[in-house]
């Protein structure tokens, strides 16, 4: 099995300036906020550095790029609900798939034998939210595949767009 | 005909979760689970299983890692014996998607454990009762269902399982067609949609006049949210109990997502209604 892929952390010191759609302000839950902050263990000090907003055009862009060049032929995605904006219409494409943790969908696929790229991230998106600001992006090929050079710079320059600071990584395990 | 068979449906209250500890909020419904996950696979041993755990309602409890649905996922995985995986990114209409990936990558296994949670356990107002569809009960219901022969049919059927997004902005203008195209494909199935209050109901009823679908039941639940499609067909009046009968299903979500599934019960199917105090 072949592992290539990002591995990375957002960093508040590499945000530039932004005007951003004023979409945040539709929260549906503002009743509840006391009441629910009040029982959550959020990590006030963990800043936001990215927004629902940003986040989501960061997937539609990277989304679009893997499946456009077919640098993946399906790909998971940790989505963490609520969202305050709805998702890109990339991520309802059916090579798509949204689960709250990959390990086990990609182990499935794995097991089946099917290359797949997992979009990890866990971002902290709102005030409330959980999330490390971590992110992962492996593409998964069971049967030792591997993205060329090319392909991998693709990716690259989308994740480049975040504020973050990035690795590339790779690793190879001989089939059971 | 393309269409996922469904053995059982199981809906149960979920009340017993509002307001428990986050500690003691995983072992609750992990057993409550596992427990209704079993009563299935007893049925049938040496059978394949793939369970997916969606919901709506427990949003905020996830992103704000209240309780962690990997860990859920995990325990009940470990106490069935059965990969288990949980997703709530589609709202109403995750049970669908969650259809579709399985169709797409998985139709080597035949059976499909559905399991869509609802719960209030923060005890918000938001869930019992909001500005944009009205009341909100909760339940969890668990469906039974069993691909066909050749499943890749069902994908190749554009209306046998579809999703798809309309604009949150005219949502239900949007989604009133969509059923006018998913129908005219199969006239022949009762649909079965979400619980809308009244006014927005009303906005379907010219679309739906031509076809057969079941009664609304949002005076009696509220909104169910995933569960909606499920307990209509659960406590569908025209049906005689061993008859055969072939759904239209349909679950919309407030960000626009939508899903349509054709699936059947036959005569062998099991329905289970806990019956509770409603609204």
């Amino acid at each position: 099995m072949n592992t290539q892929g990002f591995i990375g952390s957002l960093d508040i010191q590499r945000r530039k300036p932004e005007v951003l759609p004023a979409l945040l302000g539709n929260a549906l839950l503002a009743e509840d906020e006391l009441h629910i902050a009040m029982q959550l263990q959020f990590d006030e000090r963990l800043p936001i550095v990215v927004s629902f907003y940003e986040y989501y055009r960061f997937l539609d862009r990277f989304v679009s790029t893997v499946l456009t060049h077919e640098l993946a032929p399906r790909i998971l995605v940790r989505i963490k609900m609520p969202s305050t904006i709805p998702l890109p219409c990339i991520l309802l494409d059916a090579r798509v798939a949204i689960f709250h943790d990959l390990d086990v969908e990609s182990a499935e696929l794995t097991a089946r034998g099917l290359d797949h790229l997992c979009i990890d991230a866990n971002f902290k998106l709102y005030s409330w939210s959980a999330g490390d600001n971590s992110f992962a992006i492996r593409f998964v090929s069971p049967r030792g595949h591997r993205l060329d050079s090319a392909a991998l710079q693709q990716m690259q320059d989308v994740i480049a767009t975040l504020p973050a600071n990035f690795n590339c990584v790779s690793s190879q395990q001989p089939e059971e | 005909m393309n269409s996922l068979r469904i053995n059982s449906i199981n809906i149960v209250q979920s009340g017993f979760l509002n307001g428990l500890p986050a500690a003691d909020f995983v072992a609750a419904l992990s057993s409550k689970l596992i427990a209704l996950t079993e009563a299935v696979t007893s049925t049938r041993p040496q059978t394949a299983f793939s369970h997916y755990i969606c919901s709506s309602t427990l949003d905020i409890v996830c992103s704000g890692a209240w309780f962690e649905p990997a860990e859920l996922s995990q325990v009940v995985a470990t106490g069935t014996g059965i990969s288990c995986t949980y997703s709530n990114a589609m709202q109403c209409a995750t049970w669908g998607f969650l259809v579709r990936q399985h169709l797409l990558h998985k139709p080597d296994v035949k059976h499909i454990l559905l399991t869509i949670v609802d719960a209030n356990p923060l005890q918000m107002r938001f869930w019992e009762d909001n500005v944009s569809w009205g009341k909100t009960s909760h339940r969890i219901t668990q469906v039974h269902l069993e691909l066909p022969d050749q499943p890749a049919a069902l994908l190749t059927d554009v209306e046998a399982i579809r999703i798809g997004k309309c604009n949150p902005t005219v949502m239900l203008y949007e989604y009133a067609g969509e059923i006018q195209k998913a129908a005219l494909r199969h006239p022949e199935r009762t649909i079965a949609l979400c619980f809308f209050e009244g006014k927005m109901r009303k906005g379907l009823k010219r679309t739906l006049a031509e076809f057969p679908y079941l009664p609304d039941l949002y005076d009696e639940y509220g909104h169910v949210c995933g569960s909606d499609p499920w307990i209509s067909i659960a406590r569908d009046p025209q049906r005689q109990q061993g008859e055969s009968k072939h759904y239209l299903l349909s679950s919309i979500a407030s960000e626009g997502y939508f899903c349509f599934l054709n699936a059947s019960l036959n005569a062998q199917s099991h329905i289970h209604i806990e019956e509770c105090q409603v609204l």
